[in-house]
């Protein structure tokens, strides 16, 4: 048997992933456990879980694989600080505190925390586990591969060949080109937190125009043959809470500061919305660009993508509308988390595992223990009822205008919440979506919600067909005019929707049904069960807490339905 | 002396909004790092529904007094200061239970005193930020107070006996003062660290005239 235990961490988003004989078997991030959103630090508490989740002791393990190599990472930001000499020096003391505190001493504490041989303990390439990560996920026996991503070693996109079980680098463009650093400067600029904030910019475009080219064209430019080029002057890499330089904030305005309010009729705002949507108007061109270029590298029709930049849905479903390439994929945990998979995957590959089956769901976490639930729910002084058909039960309070959380089976693997840790609520009315945005979730007023619908109706409410981004919301499809007033709350300003489409057979799709009893659509709002700066709920416990601190009118847990007042 | 000390410094802060700000920002911190370090003690303890519910009500109210701290810090400054971002300090994972919640008793006995320090100084005066300020202190103590007791009471549980807990609670304190003495030193040796590295950047700046520079937009492998 080959075990081997994939690792990210050190960057953002830290998770593990466990691989048994090629077939992934366990993949969690680390904040659901530490409840640290993004969670950067190794994933110990994770792997931890893994093996005990697996049931394979650390010592049965063949290999410990990190996501990056270290030592290259170090190399290159050596190399990058000196190349700006004398400017680098402030940063530099920090930079190198990083690498040499804790970064480049990763595999011997992975060693010693897991009590595995030093030996056992290797590294991939940073983009090479992100494209590990997405071509063995998907169903293509042949595919072209797009890493797109801030920067991992000395890259920052590569274009690659899957074949069966090989993986090959074709180009690669190197540091500082980088759409992903592009997307969170910017990020930053609006004032939203990097590495975190990437969707709701996304989210912001929508309200505004791509009417600042111009100026765009000053610090960034699409390159004809396919990728980006950045002017470095407008950028500060080196401060990753920050992004950009002072030139970029004389061109494009003062930035915006964190947490003000979102009034969208103030010019400022406007403004904002019109910096996101010019951002995101780039984004799309050069994804497309790259997606060109790699059709032309390869003589593969279909594409996978990972790296942060390929959870842009919006630029993901022009993509696929413009077929270049006859299907897209792109695994759900696409940014760093997916790496720890796709190194796992990679050295499992290499060492001759045979490759996993497409996949076709992402409950790859951890399960809730109804048991724990209804103990820890009596101590709290919680009420809690079973009940014989939990869909239908949740279908009737959700046609009551309840807002409910869902907490079914393992939990999901990458940042969307696909029915295993949801909210769900009824998706017709509006106010729904305030009253989610604002009491609920804490969180900006512009941002939409995401429908799940049955897949053989999805093109019948949708201007679209089931594909694998809509599987793992990860695209996005338009809402008909006609049926914007039946699906308010999941329909966002320019009319899209990020629709997940659920076939039958899957945990979310009984209560589809119901709904289509009680509505006629088989449509619920599904968003992530989480509040505002926290990570999804993981376990029992986790969905009890958010119950008591969150104004949710109950949490389903498998069959049971609790609440905090009697119903 | 300890509370006199206290009062004094917080006299200093108080003048300054920006030091008052950045007071309650620490607290923030601490009080968010503290609600990580509960949740996973309630999650590792969930066989347990009793001692799970008492971690689990602990950790909300602090994730709750970390965000009125974060608003109060915000409310100094006149403008949002960003998320409060903190690890936790992983102390389940690094100690035994009954060090846990040994180490949770001191850390709550300590907020409390500093805060009742605090609202101490705050009680005399009647303008309206002090009384502000002072409520707020007060709302958060009641929390305080429960939490202190009920970490003893688990501590008392886990020990077993009067004698164990007070052993319990002397080596976390021991445990604390050599952290203290840590952090103590590690603000000049990062001052050498600072001084050493950026020497060290001064000698290799003139290998960049060496380094070829980057022009190619893609490079093939």
């Amino acid at each position: 048997v080959s075990a081997i235990l994939g690792i990210s961490g050190g960057h953002h988003d830290a998770a593990a992933a466990l691989v048994v004989d090629g077939q992934c078997v366990v993949a969690i991030q680390e904040e659901r456990l530490s409840r640290v959103k993004h969670d950067a630090r190794l994933p110990l508490m994770a792997a931890r879980a893994c093996l005990q989740f697996a049931g394979i002791p650390a010592a049965a393990l063949t290999k410990v694989v990190l996501h990056e190599n270290p030592y290259a990472a170090l190399e290159h930001g050596l190399v990058r600080s000196l190349r700006r000499a004398p400017m680098g020096m402030r940063s530099f003391p920090r930079a190198m505190s990083a690498q040499l505190g804790g970064k480049v001493w990763a595999l011997d504490a992975l060693s010693h925390a897991l009590g595995v041989d030093r030996q056992r303990c290797v590294h991939r390439e940073h983009h090479e586990s992100h494209a590990a990560s997405a071509f063995f996920a998907s169903p293509f026996a042949r595919a072209a591969v797009l890493t797109i991503d801030g920067v991992g070693e000395d890259t920052c996109t590569a274009i690659w060949e899957g074949d069966g079980t090989s993986l090959r680098c074709i180009e690669r463009q190197p540091f500082p080109h980088s759409l992903g650093l592009l997307y969170a400067a910017i990020t930053s600029y609006l004032g939203f937190e990097v590495n975190g904030g990437e969707y709701k910019v996304m989210g912001l475009a929508a309200h505004g125009k791509p009417m600042l080219r111009d100026a765009f064209d000053q610090f960034v430019r699409v390159l004809p043959e396919g990728g980006i080029e950045l002017v470095p002057r407008f950028f500060d890499h080196f401060d990753s809470d920050v992004g950009f330089g002072k030139p970029l904030e004389q061109l494009l305005g003062q930035r915006r500061a964190y947490g003000l309010a979102w009034d969208l009729e103030h010019p400022a705002t406007m403004h904002a919305a019109n910096v996101a949507a010019t951002l995101q108007a780039i984004t799309e061109e050069v994804v497309i660009g790259l997606a060109q270029r790699a059709r032309a590298k390869t003589t593969a029709d279909v594409l996978c993508m990972a790296g942060g930049v390929a959870l842009n849905c919006v630029a993901n479903a022009k993509l696929q509308a413009s077929h270049i390439f006859k299907d897209v994929f792109v695994q759900p945990a696409s940014g760093d988390a997916g790496t720890a998979l796709g190194a796992a995957w990679m050295q499992a590959i290499s060492d001759g595992a045979p490759r996993q089956q497409g996949w076709s769901h992402a409950r790859w976490g951890l399960p809730a223990n109804i048991d724990d639930a209804l103990a820890l729910s009596t101590s709290l002084g919680l009420h809690h009822a079973r009940v014989n058909d939990p869909a239908s039960a949740l279908a009737d309070k959700l046609m009551r205008g309840q807002v409910w959380g869902l907490v079914q089976g393992r939990f999901e693997w990458g940042p969307r919440a696909l029915g295993q840790r949801s909210i769900v609520a009824a998706p017709k009315d509006g106010d729904t979506r305030e009253r989610v945005n604002r009491a609920i979730k804490h969180r900006e007023v512009f941002r939409p919600f995401a429908p799940a619908v049955l897949s053989h109706h999805l093109p019948k409410l949708f201007d679209g067909t089931p594909n694998h981004l809509s599987r793992f919301m990860l695209g996005v499809q338009q809402v008909p005019p006609s049926e914007r007033p039946h699906l308010a709350a999941v329909t966002h300003v320019d009319g899209s929707s990020r629709v997940q489409s659920v076939d039958d057979g899957e945990p979310l799709a009984p209560l589809l049904h119901a709904m289509q009893q009680h509505t006629g659509m088989p449509v619920v709002l599904n968003t992530s069960l989480n509040g505002g700066g926290e990570p999804m709920v993981g376990s029992a416990v986790d969905a009890l807490g958010f119950l008591l601190s969150h104004s949710v009118d109950g949490v389903m847990i498998e069959d049971v339905m609790f609440t905090k007042r009697p119903t | 002396m300890r509370a006199w000390l206290a009062r004094l410094s917080f006299l200093w802060v108080w003048r300054s909004r920006v030091r008052t700000a950045r007071l309650f920002r620490r607290f923030a911190h601490t009080e968010l790092a503290s609600h990580y370090d509960l949740m996973i003690a309630a999650n590792a303890v969930h066989a347990d529904a009793a001692m799970t519910a008492r971690l689990l009500r602990h950790a909300l109210d602090e994730q709750r007094h970390a965000l009125l701290f974060q608003r109060y810090a915000d409310q100094c400054t006149g403008h949002s200061l960003g998320p409060v971002v903190c690890p936790s300090d992983g102390l389940w994972q690094r100690f035994r239970a009954e060090e846990f919640f040994a180490f949770v008793f001191i850390g709550e006995a300590r907020g409390l005193r500093q805060f009742r320090s605090i609202a101490s100084v705050l009680h005399n005066r009647t303008d309206d930020a002090a009384k502000h300020c002072g409520k707020l202190l007060e709302a958060v103590m009641v929390d305080e107070r429960r939490h202190a007791y009920g970490a003893l009471r688990s501590l008392r549980g886990l020990a077993g006996s009067r004698a164990r807990t007070l052993q319990e609670l002397g080596r976390m304190r021991r445990i604390e003062l050599w952290w203290q003495w840590r952090e103590l030193g590690s603000a000049p040796t990062r001052l050498v660290y600072t001084a050493l590295v950026s020497l060290l950047y001064v000698l290799a700046t003139p290998l960049r005239w060496w380094m070829p520079h980057v022009t190619q937009r893609w490079t093939g492998t």
